[in-house]
């Protein structure tokens, strides 16, 4: 997919002087898309609260059970998507931002949107029709997911800056969607009934259908608008890349509903969840892949060899190869060796990431490589101090 | 690269491929921000504005808000806002707002208690093969009438149904509410107050059983 795009371009870019934004994260007081990202934030959380307050009011017991649940599972796959990051730590603030997004101005948005869109299927296809769920859904929350992610992408300081942030960012909007809307759902019909009825929604929205919903379908769309922001290929491809991987997000959402494969819940969710797990580890696979192109042409041909060299980005490329070399340190120089070089590629990718965000003579990147000649340094220091021992 | 080396310097070509062909993320710095703002808004507009109005203007059409209405001999119920009346017939009435739809049955002669009609429900549901139910417990209600009845609501994936049993002298009547999962919010509290609307008025009518289901 990123054949044609000349790599030389990219990484040309990052050796320019050119303007940095002005702010660390999407917080910027000065962009109206920030302001606009808050009011329908606020709009959000008036149109979500009143139906998360009926639902704790009711019984508050399952509506903190249901909470304390999603926000469990919300977290434990935040963690996870941040595990899934191959070089940058994205900043904290807009990774809250998205999760905002996603839970609160995403679902206000959709209790508008989302019945009057069911209203408007059922019209062309019949009310009776079970496949209502499987075409209006879909219609409704890709774009209004997506919506998040595009407002980041036009703020620079939230540095969506490749198709693997905008495929992060998505899934992050995505699974924040996912935890606030399984968590009114689950407090709403277990108001009336009981800790059982939680836990039976949970595992059915959660696990058995959660596991590849609306953080995999947002990833995906999400990916694509990160390459409309960031290829440099020519409009009309950019164009069909972001319209067809929404396509496709609304495709694999409405494939997911659709009323197919038979009763039984866990049957049904793995026959459709697979195929939608393989298209999200594609588009993840691809994504890297150009991630990890731009970082070595940097190391190449921006960075100087003395901070990161071709060479030292053979073992920081993947996550395997920077295990290995930690091993390989640890085993010829100590734990305290070992412990030093994971500070180093950590700083090294840092100012790989900081080169292409920001370009290369940034404050960042004059800060950071002041940082990796330090720790460069205390690599070299704990060597020789292993070596004295011997 | 050599440290030794500045970056090479672009040349003429170089700048003007970069003109054309600078990725919009860096184009956008230091640009006015107003554009971005108003496309946010204007897609956010389409969807809680735009989509919404065109329901409502399908709606417009079928609905028969605040008109009360007569299901069989015996009772009578007021219909919610954005409501209408698509059939009926000896067996049910059926109303509907978009893809949610109210069936209640006429009244009938029933022994068993509303709770009893509905666990009765509740077992058709756990049966029920065409959708994986997550099934609540049934509870009691109260219609503004003072008529007793007992309820149990339960959800799928994508769909979410209620099913009301309300008793009144001997007779029962049975309402279930079927609906998408995101329709839920806005359809139940009309559903409600339709059940809640019911009054027993008259004799029973051909006291056919109810032919209802989600």
């Amino acid at each position: 997919m990123s054949g044609r795009e000349p790599q030389p371009l990219t990484v040309t870019l990052s050796a320019l002087p050119r303007l940095a934004p002005r702010t660390s994260s999407f917080i910027d007081v000065r962009s109206w898309v920030f302001w606009a990202g808050l009011a329908l934030t606020v709009f959000g959380i008036w149109r979500w609260t009143p139906l998360v307050v009926t639902s704790l009011s009711s019984n508050p017991t399952t509506g903190v059970l249901s909470a304390i649940l999603w926000l469990l599972y919300g977290f434990v796959f935040l963690v996870l998507l941040y595990r899934l990051e191959l070089f940058e730590r994205r900043s904290p603030a807009t990774v809250i931002g998205a999760l905002l997004w996603g839970g609160l101005a995403g679902p206000g948005m959709g209790v508008v949107a989302a019945p009057a869109m069911h209203d408007l299927v059922a019209a062309v296809i019949g009310s009776d029709n079970p496949w209502v769920p499987s075409f209006a859904a879909p219609l409704v929350e890709e774009p209004l997911k997506l919506l998040g992610v595009l407002a980041l992408a036009l703020i620079p300081g939230a540095r969506v800056r490749s198709a693997a942030d905008g495929l992060f960012y998505g899934a992050v909007v995505g699974l924040g969607f996912q935890a606030s809307e399984g968590f009114l759902y689950t407090a709403t019909f277990s108001a009336e009934s009981g800790t059982g009825t939680v836990t039976a929604m949970f595992l059915l929205r959660g696990i058995i259908n959660g596991l590849w919903s609306h953080a995999t379908f947002t990833a995906v769309a999400g990916a694509g608008l990160g390459y409309f922001f960031n290829a440099s290929a020519d409009l009309r491809r950019r164009i069909t890349v972001l319209v067809g991987t929404l396509a496709l997000a609304v495709a694999l959402h409405g494939f997911f509903d659709a009323p197919i494969l038979g009763p039984n819940p866990f049957v049904s969710s793995i026959v459709k969840g697979l195929p939608v797990l393989l298209l999200f580890l594609v588009v993840l696979r691809w994504a890297h892949l150009r991630e990890r192109r731009t970082f070595a042409g940097l190391a190449a041909h921006v960075v100087p060899d003395n901070l990161v060299s071709p060479g030292d980005f053979t073992a920081l490329a993947t996550r395997r190869a920077r295990r290995r070399a930690r091993r390989w340190a640890r085993k010829r120089g100590g734990y305290m060796t070992a412990r030093a070089l994971k500070r180093l590629q950590g700083a090294q990718l840092s100012l790989l990431t900081a080169s292409h965000e920001d370009g290369w003579g940034s404050p960042r990147t004059e800060e950071l490589s002041r940082d990796v000649r330090i720790l460069a340094a205390t690599v070299d220091r704990r060597q020789a101090e292993w070596d004295s021992r011997r | 690269m050599n440290p030794a080396e500045p970056p090479a310097a672009p040349t003429t070509e170089t700048i003007e491929v970069l003109r054309r062909r600078l990725p919009l993320s860096i184009r956008l710095i230091g640009r006015s921000s107003v554009p971005g703002a108003l496309l946010v808004l204007a897609i956010a507009a389409v969807f809680i504005g735009v989509v919404p109005l065109a329901a409502k203007i399908q709606l417009n059409s079928a609905q028969a808000s605040g008109e009360i209405i007569a299901v069989g001999n015996a009772i009578g119920l007021t219909v919610a806002n954005d409501w209408g009346v698509q059939s009926q017939d000896g067996r049910a009435t059926v109303l509907s707002s978009g893809s949610s739809h109210l069936v209640i049955a006429p009244a009938y002669e029933e022994q068993r208690s509303p709770a009893q009609v509905v666990a009765a429900e509740v077992s058709r549901l756990e049966g029920d093969e065409s959708g994986a139910w997550v099934v609540g417990e049934p509870g009691p209600f109260v219609t503004a009438q003072g008529d007793g009845g007992a309820t149990v609501a339960a959800s799928s994936e994508t769909a979410a149904t209620q099913v009301w049993a309300v008793a009144h002298d001997g007779l029962t009547t049975v309402a279930v509410l079927s609906t998408t999962i995101e329709s839920w919010s806005s359809a139940q509290p009309r559903a409600q107050e339709m059940v809640d609307s019911i009054v027993f008025s008259r004799e029973p009518g051909n006291g056919a059983s109810p032919g209802v289901s989600p």
